[in-house]
């Protein structure tokens, strides 16, 4: 429509202004307003209502625009972040295209800043009204971009996370469960028995492995990793390599008639590096699939007629030598990461001696001490003499909340050094049991009572972190030095056994694709609250210890939770693509890449050595316009945040006074939401303000910087989200790395260095933003008239 | 360093208790507990100094570092004794014993001179002669130090 560009000058924009009962036009003379819009050359029709969200204000809206020949519309209102959509939605319904709406907001960002500044907020108001009919007027149509769906689902990590989700779905799609090791299972399958409830874990996952195992929709490719990921959502290409096993899962009926011939002793990971296995081995009897696997590292047979025993043996000729690396590749429409979470290495603490000392062990070791499929068919023995311990100590933390390790809460190792103390109590009565905590957090259903279970069995609780660790090489016995700091004394004590209660770390595992992590390896969800088990990449969830520590009834709750997530994709069949993306100008790209550095969801493709230029593919793209304010060549075009859209808001927010304004360019998610905040707690700032709205602080080009000075402003703000938190990964990293320049260029043309600042506030910081703002405003009230003149000749 | 810039470096101690149960003088002196002491700083109300002057204990740190090496909240606590250490002798609130050593430091220009055996026996291995301290020097760095 815009396109067409003929008829110019025939005006085709109209304004509604919305008084909010009085929360507008208690502060701001709209009627003085739209007086004043009315004499705008683009604007052709300006309608007041007393609430234009409500269905008599919607439909007016509807019925000016079939009558009057509207195409474009600005809504003068609240927030875009409030009511954005509303607008949007109610032109999709008149069957316009619903790009072709600009917000001017005048309520938040002006009325309720302002409310005792009528003259000034009626002038802003004004203001901010024509810089939205100036963007408005250059707005054209996007076409939503509806992807298809793929209606197979990708899990990646088969322990109970990606056990639970897999099932939920596998009834309805079609799921590929790819697991790095030879059985499902993961940790779940390790341990002994659950908190709070005491249920025998493996009894608990045995059925739910075997459904995996059996379930005609399951795919599942154990032994294997995920290589590779392109695509977008609804629209995945994955690679799966399978290493070899050297027997056939089909055939292999796990008699045990290999394991018995094989020469070749291996410790065993799976009972806690305390036993021993074979060189062919199955994980534990449970496993899924229930298949031979051999160690490629220790067999004998693989170099050619080394050994070549179990061949021999193997009726069903399921032993495969020559076994090879296997690729699959699959289309799936949705992503799953259930990759659970790794263990903490005790061995970085050198005073507890984990490693040196035969008697200092891990709590998983521990779960397969008990276990009746550990190494000692779960009687209760130490390492060193295989004798029954009378004394053991738990020490609670190890790795946790210690800033020279993991900072944070591990979540369940209190519960589990509980669960364990219990465990000895019920076995063996007699045993002594110490756990010594620094705090005890046994916050969820049950845990509590647990907890106080085990203080009524006896079982001794000590405040206080264990300083150290000595072994008596002797005896092997083990002393432990600590402060009871409750009591605030010494206590040096010997014990036979000390198991340490280690906590989690993000997995170390790399997912070919960009998904968040956080600085300590764990995937970050698109919202800690509300978005839980999405990242902020679309079609890809998370579920379980990938995403933070947490025990196996939260972890299930996410994998369902997920699961479910996955399920609304996958059912509706199509994804609409939010209609904002990059596009490149391709004549003018050289083909730089630099672009492409500032993508972090890669969906830039450019080739500098094939002088392939840039193209941004717009499923991937998720609007933050980085690579547009960096192009050097300015070749890349922000939908709805074009570079002559922004330029025409600066120049009219400048054009009056424009030496004692502060311009502000906000991001969407973050600072222009705290500005939004300042206004609904009514925190009054400065009338000389006026914001500029961009999806990402990525976004703010040096240009408009410049350009605000150019047009004399009196102070400029880039404000964006906190180091971190940006919405678009990065985007509020590579603003800062902008300022350099700025200040440079600002100080050749003699502009004072005070008068630009970068400043990251959260959504939440509604009076800081107010607080900044004065400031600035005053320092812009301060420069006034003599910076205008300066800036003035510098330009000339 | 002022006493609140130190508390504000103590403020994230948890009292878990590795510093004293890490501590070689707690082990023998229950007296001598290097968290006790921090939370004795920390509940001190603001800028109050008195807190200092019945610590006695806090002398015998040996600086051995073994608390600052295992503190899960990676506080300096060595580092931060010291300081406090010279707040408090900057306040005249040092023990006795110390004064008395200090004392022979200006004497001497060491605390303990090596006695004729040990001379003795250096003579007979053929060992060097011991440097003698440099008094002028010692005694003028102990009196500007302490005028600071």
């Amino acid at each position: 429509m815009a396109a067409e560009g003929i008829e110019q000058k025939d005006p085709k924009i109209g304004v509604f202004l919305c008084k909010c009962g009085k929360n507008i036009a208690g502060s701001v003379d709209i009627d003085k307003v739209a007086e004043e819009i009315e004499k705008l050359p683009d604007v052709k029709l300006v309608q007041v209502n007393t609430y234009t969200c409500s269905d008599p204000g919607q439909v007016e809206i509807e019925n000016a625009i079939k009558e009057q020949g509207i195409e474009k519309i600005v809504v003068s209102a609240c927030s875009p972040r409030l009511h954005g959509p509303t607008w949007k939605t109610l032109m999709r319904r008149i069957g316009m295209n619903p790009e072709l709406v600009e917000v001017a907001n005048i309520r938040e960002q002006c009325s309720w800043v302002h409310l005792h500044e009528k003259e000034e907020a009626t002038k802003k108001a004004t203001e901010l009204i024509e810089m939205a009919v100036a963007k408005a007027d250059l707005l054209e149509p996007v076409e939503e971009i509806v992807v298809p769906v793929e209606k197979r689902i990708l899990v990646i990590g088969g322990g109970v996370a990606g056990i639970q989700a897999s099932l939920d779905l596998a009834d309805d799609f079609e799921v590929v469960l790819v697991e790095k090791e030879p059985t499902i299972g993961g940790r779940m399958a390790l341990i002994d028995k659950t908190f709070p409830t005491m249920d025998c874990s493996i009894c608990i996952l045995g059925p739910k492995m075997a459904d995996v195992g059996n379930h005609k929709n399951i795919n599942l490719i154990s032994n294997a990793e995920v290589t590779r990921i392109d695509g977008y959502v609804g629209n995945f290409e994955v690679t799966i390599t399978k290493k070899p096993r050297y027997v056939d899962e089909d055939l292999c009926t796990a008699c045990d008639e290999c394991v018995d011939i094989c020469p070749v002793n291996v410790i065993d990971e799976y009972s806690g590096n305390l036993g021993w296995r074979k060189a062919i081995y199955i994980p534990y009897p449970q496993a899924v699939p229930a298949s031979y696997i051999i160690d490629e590292k220790n067999c004998l047979g693989l170099s050619p007629l080394a050994c070549g025993k179990c061949i021999k043996e193997c009726d069903k000729e399921a032993i495969i030598y020559e076994d090879s690396e296997k690729t699959y590749t699959y289309k799936v429409g949705s992503i799953i990461i259930s990759t659970g979470f790794d263990v903490f290495d005790a061995s970085k603490i050198p005073e507890y001696g984990w490693g040196r000392y035969p008697n200092v062990i891990t709590t998983l070791e521990f779960e397969r001490l008990i276990n009746a499929a550990g190494p000692t068919e779960g009687d209760l023995l130490r390492p060193s003499d295989l004798k029954r311990p009378k004394k053991i100590a738990f020490i609670n933390c190890t790795g946790s909340r210690d800033v020279r390790h993991n900072p944070y809460c591990s979540n369940f190792c209190c519960m589990e050094s509980i669960k364990d103390s219990l465990l000895i109590k019920e076995h063996w009565p007699d045993v002594e049991v110490t756990i010594f905590y620094m705090d005890i957090r046994a916050f969820g259903k049950g845990f509590e009572e647990l907890y106080t279970r085990s203080r009524e069995e006896g079982v001794r609780y000590i405040r206080g972190r264990p300083a150290q660790i000595q072994e008596n090489p002797k005896t092997h016995h083990l002393q432990i030095t600590v402060e009871a700091v409750m009591q605030g004394s010494l206590v040096s004590e010997e014990f036979d056994l000390v198991v340490l209660s280690v906590g989690a770390e993000g997995n170390k595992t790399e997912i070919p694709f960009p998904v968040s992590r956080d600085p300590d390896g764990f995937y970050i969800e698109a919202h800690p609250k509300l978005k839980p088990v999405d990242t902020p990449s679309d079609g890809i969830f998370i579920a379980g210890g990938a995403e933070a520590p947490k025990d196996i009834r939260e972890t299930v709750t996410q994998a369902s939770a997920a699961a479910g997530r996955v399920t609304r994709l996958l059912t509706k069949g199509k994804f609409n693509v939010e209609p904002l993306y990059a596009f490149v100008d391709t004549d003018e790209c050289t083909a730089c890449e630099l672009c492409a550095t500032r993508c972090p969801y890669l969906a830039i493709t450019v080739d500098k050595k094939r002088k392939i230029k840039a193209s941004v593919n717009p499923v991937l793209c998720k609007g933050c316009g980085t690579c547009a304010a960096d192009c050097p060549k300015n070749c890349i075009t922000m939908m709805n945040f074009t570079d002559a859209m922004i330029f025409r808001q600066i120049d009219i927010a400048l054009r009056d006074n424009a030496d004692e304004k502060v311009l502000i360019f906000a991001c969407n998610w973050c600072s222009y939401a705290g500005a939004d905040l300042a206004g609904t707690s009514r925190v009054q700032y400065p009338t000389n303000s006026r914001i500029i709205r961009t999806m990402c602080s990525g976004r703010v080009d040096i240009d408009y910087i410049k350009r605000s000075f150019e047009k004399g402003a009196g102070s400029v703000m880039l404000t964006g989200c906190h180091p971190q938190d940006c919405h678009y990964i990065s985007g509020n990293d590579w603003a800062l790395k902008r300022e350099k320049k700025i200040r440079r260029w600002m100080q050749k043309q003699n502009i004072e260095d005070n008068r630009f600042i970068i400043e990251w506030m959260s959504a939440a910081e509604g009076k800081k933003f107010a607080q900044v703002v004065t400031a600035m405003s005053k320092v812009a009230r301060e420069n006034g008239g003599k910076t205008a003149v300066d800036t003035a000749a510098a330009v000339a | 360093m002022d006493i609140q810039e130190i508390k504000d470096q103590l403020k994230v101690c948890f009292s878990c208790g590795t510093c004293s149960g890490s501590c070689p003088i707690f082990r023998v002196n229950p007296e001598k507990n290097p968290r006790r002491f921090i939370q004795a700083v920390l509940n001190s109300s603001s800028s109050d100094i008195s807190v200092l002057e019945n610590f006695e204990p806090l002398w015998l740190c040996t600086t051995c570092y073994a608390c600052e090496d295992r503190c899960p909240q990676g506080i300096n606590i060595t580092t931060m004794l010291v300081k406090l250490k010279n707040i408090a002798a900057r306040h005249g609130y040092v023990p006795e014993s110390v004064k008395a050593e200090l004392e022979t430091i200006i004497a001497n220009g060491t605390t303990s001179p090596p006695g004729k055996s040990i001379l003795m026996r250096r003579k007979k291995l053929n060992l060097p002669d011991l440097p003698q301290p440099d008094l002028p020097a010692i005694q003028k760095l102990i009196h500007l130090t302490l005028n600071d």
